[in-house]
């Protein structure tokens, strides 16, 4: 059976700005990444009385998650389900938590419930009601997956109808000295990406609800993993630039993406109805 | 959706009741509980809550963070025992590494950051293995496999996630051989967090339990070498049980607390057991997750009680025996449910006086002889992640 | 306001990170948890941090803690009860 899958939805939020698929929004010139002030913009319409209490990750990842899925036009529950890959997880939420166990009073139990990267994943799937399935796969630097191809075995494998894949990081400067120091430069941004997609054949209507679609191939040979630092992120935000129509020199063209490991290549195909 | 069972060819388990089956089913059977003193760091405000620590005694090899340590001997011996060291190497090689981690390296990482915040600097070289991929990375390293590595981290169900993942690989045909399993080591930053939420006992968990007052942190790794049936019997590997369903979900109720209902608990229990094509009443054991907290014991227990009804298999809680090792637990029980069907035997639900009467089952509270043959295991995790994993026994599955 | 009672929605809301919340706008004789401010359990724990670190009051009994966090009011009165038998001591 070969694998695939339709992608319907693309978020993000990192150093550019933050949009969708269709549109960008860019931070005001000077203006430093600050979900808090854009939480009231976002989810004025929803309001989400809780988001200033999660930690810089959940934050980031709730706000991909949310510009992904505004073209969801049903939901069901238990059919959908959410990923997140991250590589420094809750990095944050533990240095502020190992600070606080000194503190007077006593450590912070809410901080204590960030420390685990899968924390993200529960308030992405609180504020969805997505209950299938999660995952939370925390990947060194190094390695370009960003959560597809496990994505792509769930929604193949009927496990969840719908699945969010999420690539999240958020690392405040002072934890720097905790990152081995040749991964250091691609982990300085705080960023996450979203990408919603569906399983099955991809719809042969003329009229499409999605964005692109995915399949796997294998590899004719068995490559070694690369060992190049990859940029964290750099994958994801490359998908994503190509999905917005944007390639790395904002040029219009580009019509396939590969992200490729050890032994497969994952192909992604703008969607018929979105090539210009 | 049809299924073949995926072949358990080899085990590996490392735990406060030391390392090994033999020595982990023995201490089972003799109802000795593996909770005590802890002394890899030092608490002032939690030093004296007890603990299912790794003892000083038990061989690990050395090298890296303690994560890794204890995750190499569990990879270790279920790679031998499976007799994966006898595979041409090129075939070996491609073996998929899966492994659940929540701690990764931070037992180190702590130490770093106490000397940083103390006296403004310290050895960065402390720091190289703080994240969670470091140990599968290790463990594929040991093993000198080139193939996939994946790591998992859902909370306390990351073990049995890793091995349901490892499971659709080897089922899809992505994969011919897996090692999955699971790790954790006992924290400064996990005791005085759990110890915030006011969720720990201070006399040792006792799950299920009326006046239970919470769960007991542990630690630990196990390991499964996993392979279709075909490929294990093609090459001759003894089977020692297999994995005849799995499934996962997610509470989506609140990022620490169990939905009461149990229902995210109930979904992923009825949707193995579909994948297994097994009835509730086909069940003979659980291990449940039980870690003797008053939510998640009445939660799982209301669970239980929707999916299994009065036809209730027996069940325990075998948290009192290595303490909650977190991301290692699912996969520690996991072995815990292969040796009850290996040795038709169900372990105790140690530290249980009086049941809990809003819990609708009896704990099996000694050991007990019994004829098995389909086993499940329960792991549920903060987040509301869910896993349940369905085991047949060896003899069952041969064609 | 009591200046107690100001204090105390003060540190509820730096503690909790409550959004556009501000101290008059919790009504002391109000719950605290489940409807009111919404509060959960979770946050009831960050409280018990809050009177340690704050007033120097240990809550080691999750049920004490319910009893003294149903309300400003409730808390208010906690507070000064605890604070009276200490001096008394």
């Amino acid at each position: 059976m070969t694998e695939s899958a339709r992608i319907t939805g693309c978020g993000f939020i990192d150093p550019t700005g933050w949009g969708d698929h269709l549109v960008q929004n860019t931070w005001p010139a000077g203006a430093t990444v600050c979900p808090d002030r854009l939480a009231w913009r976002l989810f004025s319409e929803s309001p989400f009385d809780r988001f200033g209490r999660l930690d810089m990750v959940s934050q980031y990842a709730v706000v991909a998650a949310e510009m992904s899925l505004r073209s969801r036009t049903d939901t069901s529950d238990d059919e959908e389900t959410a990923i997140v890959l991250t590589t420094a997880g809750s990095l944050a939420a533990d240095l502020e938590f190992l600070a606080s166990m000194g503190a007077p009073g006593g450590a912070s139990p809410t901080a204590f419930s960030y420390t685990l990267p899968s924390t993200a994943i529960a308030e992405v799937a609180i504020r969805y009601h997505m209950k299938g399935p999660s995952l939370c796969l925390p990947k060194p630097p190094h390695l370009p997956e960003i959560g597809l191809r496990e994505g792509l075995r769930l929604v193949c494998r009927q496990e969840a109808r719908r699945c969010l894949c999420l690539v999240a990081d958020a690392i405040p400067t002072c934890a720097m000295p905790l990152l081995p120091a040749d991964h250091r430069g691609g982990l300085a941004d705080h960023y996450a990406y979203a990408f919603l997609i569906e399983g099955g054949s991809p719809p042969r209507t003329a009229v499409s609800t999605g964005i692109a679609d995915m399949r796997v191939e294998a590899r004719q040979q068995v490559i070694r993993a690369e060992t190049s630092p990859h940029r964290a992120g750099g994958v994801a935000s490359q998908l994503c630039r190509f999905l917005r129509g944007a390639d790395s020199h904002g040029q219009r063209g580009i019509e396939s993406f590969e992200v490729s490991s050890t032994r497969e290549v994952l192909i992604i195909t703008k969607a018929a109805d979105t090539i210009s | 959706m049809r299924q073949d069972p995926i072949a358990v060819t080899g085990m590996g388990v490392i735990s406060a009741l030391g390392r090994g089956q033999d020595d982990t089913f023995a201490a089972l059977q003799a109802q000795r509980s593996g909770l005590g003193p802890l002394s890899i760091f030092s608490s002032a405000r939690w030093g004296h809550i007890p603990v299912g620590q790794v003892p000083s005694h038990v061989h690990i090899p050395s090298g890296g963070s303690r994560s890794m340590a204890l995750a190499c001997a569990g990879a270790l011996d279920a790679f031998f025992q499976a007799g994966l060291d006898k595979l041409p190497s090129a075939e070996r090689e491609k073996a998929a590494v899966v492994l659940g981690a929540c701690t990764g390296g931070m037992l180190e990482s702590e130490e770093f950051l106490r000397e940083l915040l103390q006296v403004g600097r310290s050895d960065v070289r402390r720091v190289r293995y703080h994240t969670c991929a470091n140990a599968t990375e290790a463990v594929a390293l040991r093993l000198g496999l080139n193939g996939q590595r994946l790591t998992v981290s859902d909370a306390c169900a990351s073990g049995a996630a890793a091995i349901a993942m490892a499971c659709e690989m080897i089922a899809s045909g992505e994969e011919n051989i897996a090692f999955a399993g699971g790790v954790d080591t006992l924290t400064r930053l996990t005791l005085n967090g759990f110890c915030s939420l006011l969720v720990v006992a201070d006399d040792g968990c006792r799950p299920f339990d009326a006046h239970r007052k919470g769960m007991s942190l542990g630690e630990g790794a196990a390991f499964l070498a996993l392979e279709s049936r075909r490929h294990a019997l093609a090459r001759g590997a003894e089977i020692h049980g297999y994995l005849a369903g799995w499934a996962c979900s997610c509470d989506a109720y609140h990022p620490t607390a169990p939905d009461p209902a149990g229902d995210g608990a109930f979904r992923a229990m009825r949707a193995a057991l579909e994948m297994a094509r097994r009835q509730p009443s086909d069940v003979s054991y659980i291990n449940a997750h039980g870690t003797g907290t008053i939510d998640n014991d009445l939660a799982e227990a209301a669970a239980i009680r929707r999916l299994f009804g009065e036809r209730m298999p027996m069940v325990s809680s075998t948290k009192r025996h290595f303490g909650h090792a977190l991301a290692a637990a699912g996969a520690i029980e996991a072995v815990v449910c292969l040796l009850a069907l290996r040795h038709q035997a169900v372990p105790a639900n140690l530290g249980l006086r009086q049941v809990d009467e809003r819990v609708a089952f009896r704990p099996v509270v000694v050991p007990a002889p019994a004829r098995l043959n389909v086993a499940m295991s329960n792991s549920f995790g903060f987040g509301g992640t869910n896993c349940c994993l369905v085991f047949s026994k060896a003899a069952e599955g041969e064609p | 306001m009591d200046p107690l009672i100001e204090q105390l929605a003060r540190h509820i809301i730096q503690v909790l990170r409550l959004e556009n919340v501000v101290p008059d706008a919790i009504d002391p004789v109000a719950p605290l948890f489940g409807a009111g401010l919404g509060l959960d359990s979770i946050d009831a724990l960050e409280l018990i941090v809050m009177l340690e670190k704050e007033y120097q009051i240990q809550i080691t009994d999750i049920e004490v803690g319910r009893k003294a966090f149903a309300s400003l009011n409730a808390l208010a009165a906690f507070i000064r009860e605890r604070q009276r038998c200490a001096k008394t001591q």
